[in-house]
């Protein structure tokens, strides 16, 4: 993560830019081109729209950099940039069809269906369990999502913003991030119970 | 007779805590609410093995790795860069 003196630093940088240091633009994108590169192969469908998404968001960062009103960090600005390009990009292409969670779909119909247990997988070490298949799993569970519940995914749980930055970078309320967060934890959750339940055997 | 009673379960009970399960990992529920959902967990077995799956999850999506920058892309962003700055 970025923090405190990242941002001061990214300050620093955008100041000595706007003071004619364009040439220092290219720092500012390869300090953030991995991380936003990242971003997007978890938001977009295929790893060429991420890389468009990618140029798109620095092209938009260039433009609009003298618009940047440091009332959040520059990181947190770049991401809203960056996830207002996804959502134009979704406008015109084949993301997954957009659709709203409920939470009754993850509320067992019957209580006494609900396994008592904790499942093996739920207790092992994460660095035990997560192998290139979990990975890529983990990762088309996410894809399946509908965007406005991936994004919100992403940005808390993968990218570590706070709910109250990810209200920010979206454009909605934090009680709009917490539903949306709660219900997307619980499809992933699904997708990996199936999986560990389908083949337990196949698993450590 | 009583231990009939003890035996049934208030689901609705269980459907309140599953809605705040995130909340509740996230420590974002006021104290009273908290309380409440804590006290639930200890009794309820099924509530809490769903929350040790919601924090596996959300623990193991912060675990994928992420990938390095194509050397196509990383040429193309350096491109650009300096075609803006001019």
């Amino acid at each position: 993560m970025t923090g405190m003196n990242g941002n001061v630093e990214d300050l620093e940088l955008i100041d000595s830019i706007h003071n004619g240091r364009t040439d220092l633009f290219q720092r500012l994108v390869e300090k953030y081109q991995k991380r936003i590169y990242n971003f997007g192969l978890k938001i977009c469908p295929n790893p060429q729209d991420a890389e468009d998404m990618v140029q798109e968001s620095f092209i938009n960062v260039f433009r609009y950099l003298k618009d940047f009103r440091r009332e959040s960090s520059f990181k947190n600005w770049l991401y809203l940039i960056a996830s207002s390009v996804c959502h134009k990009m979704k406008r015109k292409s084949k993301f997954a069809p957009e659709r709203e969670l409920s939470l009754e779909e993850f509320i067992p119909d019957d209580h006494d269906s609900v396994k008592k247990e904790i499942p093996d997988w739920a207790v092992e070490p994460s660095e035990r369990l997560l192998n290139r298949e979990l990975s890529n799993k983990i990762q088309s569970a996410i894809a399946e999502l509908p965007t406005d519940y991936r994004l919100v995914l992403v940005l808390r749980d993968m990218e570590g913003f706070s709910t109250e930055e990810t209200a920010g970078i979206l454009h909605i309320t934090p009680a709009n991030v917490k539903v949306r967060l709660h219900r997307a934890r619980l499809f992933v959750r699904n997708v990996l119970k199936e999986y560990y339940e389908l083949e337990p055997r196949k698993h450590p | 007779m009583n231990s009939n009673l003890e035996n049934i379960h208030d689901h609705s009970l269980c459907i309140a805590c599953f809605s705040r399960l995130s909340e509740y990992i996230d420590k974002e529920l006021c104290d009273a609410v908290c309380s409440d959902v804590k006290k639930h967990l200890e009794e309820c077995t099924c509530c809490s093995a769903c929350l040790t799956t919601l924090r596996k999850t959300i623990e193991l999506c912060g675990c994928v790795a992420d990938k390095p920058v194509p050397e196509n892309l990383s040429v193309r962003l350096k491109a650009l860069a300096q075609e803006m700055s001019q």
